[in-house]
């Protein structure tokens, strides 16, 4: 306030305390990552980088006395820095990165990426996350510096520190550690001191005191967020659980899709990608078949698919399979598989299933070549089946609710062959009876795969794949057709890779999951069906081939996909192709991984960012409503010309009169013909309203406009950015403890 | 020069000022002009200095012109009082000047065989007491005894002093040789202290022109009546000053007695005959409401010779910065925020 008495007695170089405290903050908030990351290595980098940064826009500033000089030298040190750590021979003088520089960072920066969601917490951090590590906390340092020391606004220092320290509390609540909140939150409160008038330190500091109090004990009040995903390793889903139905529901509810694995295919279609079967009843819950190693089924040559018999046709598929995200002992292979290579780990087929299984091994992050076939019957073939009604997998569980089989009764009557029960069924589930709804089931209780779920289920219509998939089996079993249900995979989004006109490249997310039933029917074999409503393809059998069956392959060239014609010959050229594209596509896909860490951290920083300048607008607002409706309408004008100039920097003060506001203005923003009639008539209503006698003066919200419009014209880019996103009259406010109008 | 009734009656320029009516604005301005255009036929250069006088004679206060000898002080201070048309005395402070020669005497009359009061030079509508601080404090207090009260009491009787009454004091800075100063409470009686300060050349050098042959003081006509002052007068006194300017007024002086630069801040009249002065200055601005501005304006000139400094000006000692009273008003005046409407809400 007593500019001319405090300079004299300034705190000499009140940078150096700045810059120290902003170190010591960034240091230790980076220091909160050791609940993540292993060793201390990556430490001792990030904080050479911060020191280097701050260190760097101390001197410079020192030195040049310009404070955006040093903020600027600061960004080129720790480029260059990383760029000698980092940039290996490439870089020009060790310290200037040249393009291959940059192809270098981004190899490493993928490396760190994948190895990111690749680790288990704590994480080892290797060359990539080491880089981004860096990377991040250079950027971090540099916003820091230039928001306290260019900007003159240490407060907003404190997000970019709160974006670091919520990091561990984003991977997994219980990493958090106050330890390292504490001090930080110390430091952010010294660091914002000297914009305290004395007279309010104590209560700041009380205010201070109270927020970091707040902030440690209100986790404790509040539900976790993340709690679902707690079981989850960094970035993985699909938890290894012996029954993946239970996750199944969880990973589709997630508001987040993450990419689960990439394939290419030579099926354009794409491939069901069958992780495991459910086909008996333990109790009232469907239970994967028994998992014990069965040694000398070596996956590279799985055995043929029970009950496909000879005269069915079949095409030979290849597909080159990488799993990002997903945890689990399955490989995510096609029905029928016909053998797995470039995998790694032990692993072993089921007889029955097909299912490629491990009990030590782990899908994610495998790349490996499966062979499959695709599987054509005509419908004759199907309808032809005799019935196979003694297996025991067409044996209803025991206490089955009997509305089951009455239902199924009533839905099938007009049917004739086991294979038309089957499609009346999936007909009727598809038909517009019934919803897809992933939370309609946890809602009203009836979520999972039991049997006691399946006449609620009924009744609700709605439900997810597990509902229908286990339903329409069952329903399947009271008719006498052996059935169970497959969890896997959807065929996924489709992309073409440009120069590879022969196979197709899926994109598979985490929303992909998916649960169907498949129908066995002698002489075809296990034939899936798709009764969830809008999801998935449905098997597309001709159903009433006008060919002779004896002539089967000529008819159903339309109905076996493309690949048909790709025989063996392609295969061989497919992975050692597929080996680079999927690997790229993958590398920018598994910023899915970290995207909604990355997506909360902007949203937050956007909201954080953006409040002052919400503030500012709803005040504004508030005055333009009260110029309308005549209260003191010269008064709140005025205010907001004279708030509106402040906040463009113009040099007014709040001590000035209205006249030494117009004249600054009409001076310093060259203010001429309508704009300077309209401030001088709002300064005319301004007085007449606060200092005669009359009850209101003169004041339009449009004569506001234009004064406002044409102060804008007159102020830099800089100051209307400034102006728009941190008001200064709003950090006087908040600061001041009042946010009210006028 | 001085007009006085021969026999002095009490309360005979006792004419309340509530009788007067209030002069349109417009013909305010018409005669305030003429006044001030009359003034500067003899003072050159100084619109500054005659606008304040003229401000502070509509006010009702009290005048102090400090400055070196021979920059017209006494020049302006008879120029004002000659251009309106009304009773002007004038004294001269020395030493040995005695209370009742300015308030007046009792004296036996032989003839009607009773005291009779034959009133000082106190009693006339403009008093212009020259070089005050050359006078004892005695003296001096009766004269500024009389300012405040606006009456005299000689031998247990009480006179009212005329209407309007003004006090026009000049005086050397008191750094000068043989000068009494004038003590804090009595410095606080005059309204406002303007300074006059050299004229620049051409002024100067006019005046040697206009000077040469006669006393351009006798070219001066009275342009307003003694009616018609008082009427511009209660003009004066109806100019509005809002709850806002008020407001800014007593913030402005509540800062002067926190401010750590000061010893002495300003009292409670001073707030007063600020807001007093700034009616005149918008009156003379053609306006009937005061604005912040006109505090700002008269800031200085009303306060300045009310406040002490915290230490001597130019030392930096202790929390005070060295730096003049000027400077801390204006200092003070740049960091009171100016309150907008207050009527109700801050």
């Amino acid at each position: 306030m007593r500019g001319a008495a405090r300079a004299g007695v300034q705190v000499p170089r009140p940078e150096l305390r700045t810059s120290i405290l902003l170190f010591l903050g960034l240091a230790i908030a980076f220091g909160g990552l050791h609940s993540v990351l292993a060793d201390a290595d990556w430490w001792w980098a990030g904080t050479g980088i911060i020191f280097l940064v701050f260190g760097t826009a101390l001197a410079v500033r020192t030195v040049l006395r310009s404070r955006s000089a040093g903020t600027i030298a600061a960004a080129l040190v720790a480029i260059a820095a990383i760029t000698l750590g980092f940039g290996g021979q490439t870089a020009f003088l060790g310290v200037i990165p040249t393009v291959d520089t940059w192809s270098r960072f981004g190899q490493i920066w993928t490396h760190g990426q994948e190895s990111i969601s690749q680790q288990s917490i704590p994480a080892t951090a290797g060359e990539g996350i080491t880089l981004i590590l860096c990377v991040t906390i250079a950027s971090i340092a540099v916003a820091m510096d230039a928001m306290a020391l260019w900007l003159r606004a240490p407060a907003l220092a404190g997000i970019p520190l709160l974006l670091v320290l919520i990091v561990p509390n984003v991977v997994d609540p219980s990493l958090a550690d106050a330890t390292f909140f504490v001090p930080v939150a110390i430091i952010f409160l010294l660091l914002i001191r000297p914009r305290i008038r004395r007279s309010q330190a104590t209560a700041a500091f009380g205010f201070g005191a109270v927020a970091v109090l707040g902030a440690l004990l209100l986790p404790l009040a509040l539900p976790s967020v993340v709690t679902t995903n707690n079981t989850q390793a960094l970035g993985g889903f699909l938890t290894n659980g012996i029954n993946p139905m239970i996750d199944l529901g969880r990973n589709l509810r997630q508001s987040t899709a993450m990419t689960a694995l990439t394939y290419t295919s030579t099926n354009f279609n794409g491939e069901y990608l069958r992780l495991t079967t459910l086909d008996t009843f333990v109790g009232t819950e469907w239970r994967p078949d028994t998992v014990r190693p069965i040694t000398g089924n070596d996956i590279a040559k799985i055995g043929a698919a029970p009950g496909l018999g000879a005269r069915v046709a079949t095409a030979k598929v290849t597909s080159r399979v990488t799993v990002a995200n997903s945890v689990g002992q399955w490989l995510p292979v096609p029905y029928p598989a016909t053998s797995v290579t470039g995998e790694s780990g032990d692993w072993f087929w089921e007889p029955d299933a097909l299912s490629v299984r491990s009990t030590s091994a782990d899908m994610r992050g495998q790349k490996y070549t499966v062979k499959s076939l695709v599987v054509a019957p005509t419908s004759n073939q199907l309808k032809d089946a005799p019935s196979s009604s003694g297996s025991p997998l067409a044996q209803v569980p025991a206490g089955l609710d009997p509305v089951v089989a009455a239902t199924a009764e009533a839905v099938t009557a007009n049917a004739k062959t086991d294979y038309a029960r089957a499609v009346a069924l999936q007909d009727w589930f598809r038909g517009g009876d019934f919803t897809y709804s992933e939370k309609a089931p946890v809602a009203q209780g009836y979520d999972g795969s039991g049997l006691d779920v399946i006449p609620t289920f009924l009744s609700t219509k709605a439900g997810y794949c597990v509902h229908f998939a286990s339903t329409m089996a069952l329903m399947a079993r009271t008719l006498g057709i052996p059935s169970r249900i497959v969890v896997g995979f959807l065929p996924g989004t489709p992309s073409t890779i440009t120069g590879r006109p022969d196979i197709e490249l899926f994109t598979v997310s985490s929303h992909d999951l998916h649960a169907w039933p498949e129908l066995y029917f002698a002489g075809v074999g296990w034939v899936r069906f798709e009764p969830t409503p809008g999801r998935g393809i449905v098997p597309n059998f001709p159903a009433a081939p006008v060919d002779d069956p004896s002539t089967p392959n000529v008819d159903e060239s339309t109905a076996v996909p493309t690949p048909a014609t790709t025989t063996a010959p392609p295969t061989t050229a497919v992975p050692g192709d597929a080996n680079n594209d999927p690997q790229s596509t993958a590398g920018s896909s598994k910023s899915g991984s970290t995207a909604p860490l990355g997506l909360l951290a902007l949203s937050l920083v956007l909201l954080v960012l953006l409040v002052p300048a919400a503030t500012r607008e709803v005040i504004r607002r508030r005055r333009f409503g009260a110029i309308r409706r005549g209260e003191r309408p010269a008064t709140q004008a005025w205010t907001e010309i004279a708030e509106t100039a402040r906040d463009l920097g113009y040099a007014v003060s709040v001590a000035s009169t209205p006249r030494d506001l117009a004249e600054e203005l009409e001076y310093a923003a060259a203010l001429t013909g309508p704009a300077r009639d309209a401030i001088l008539l709002l300064r005319a209503g301004v007085e007449g309203e606060s200092f005669s006698r009359a009850e209101s003066g003169e004041a339009t919200v449009d004569s506001v406009q234009l004064v406002l419009h044409a102060l804008r014209a007159r102020s830099s880019g800089s100051q209307r950015v400034r102006a728009a996103l941190l008001p200064v009259t709003i950090v006087d406010r908040a600061l001041a403890g009042r946010l009210r109008t006028s | 020069m001085n007009s006085f009734p021969a026999k002095f009656e009490p309360g005979h320029a006792d004419v309340s000022l509530a009788a007067s009516d209030a002069m349109p604005l417009d013909e305010f301005l018409i005669a305030s002009n003429s006044i001030l255009s009359a003034i500067e036929t003899v003072i050159d250069g100084k619109r500054d200095a005659v606008e304040l006088a003229l401000m502070v004679l509509l006010a009702e206060g009290h005048l102090l012109i400090e400055d070196v000898p021979g920059v017209g002080k006494t020049m302006l201070a008879r120029a004002l009082a000659r251009s309106v048309d009304c009773s002007v005395s004038r004294i001269q402070f020395t030493p040995d000047l005695l209370p009742a020669d300015i308030t007046g005497v009792s004296v036996f009359n032989q003839s009607d065989r009773e005291f009779e009061f034959k009133p000082g030079p106190v009693f006339a509508n403009i008093v212009i007491g020259d070089e005050i601080n050359r006078a004892s404090p005695k003296t001096q207090s009766a004269l500024l005894e009389s300012m405040e009260e606006r009456q005299v009491t000689v031998d247990g009787k009480t006179y009212t002093l005329a209407t309007p009454f003004t006090v026009v004091a000049t005086q050397n800075p008191i750094e000068m040789e043989g000068t009494y100063a004038l003590p804090e409470a009595q410095r606080d009686r005059f309204m406002a202290r303007i300074s006059m300060g050299y004229p620049d050349s051409s002024a100067e050098l006019s005046m040697l022109r206009t000077r040469a042959t006669s006393s351009p003081l006798d070219a001066i006509t009275p342009v307003v009546g003694t009616a018609q002052l008082r009427a511009m007068i209660a003009t004066t006194r109806n100019v509005f000053a809002s709850g806002a300017v008020e407001q800014y007024a007593v913030g402005l002086a509540q800062r002067t007695r926190r401010d750590p630069d000061l010893r002495l801040g300003a009292s409670p009249r001073a707030t007063l005959q600020l807001v007093r002065a700034s009616k005149a200055r918008a009156a003379l601005d053609g306006r009937d409401f005061v604005l912040p501005d006109d505090i700002n304006a008269l800031a200085i000139p009303v306060l300045a010779h009310r406040l002490i400094p915290a230490g001597r000006v130019g030392v930096t000692m202790g929390g005070y910065s060295g730096a003049s009273i000027e400077e801390i008003i204006s200092r003070i005046v740049a960091d009171t925020p100016v309150p907008l409407g207050a009527r109700g809400r801050a």
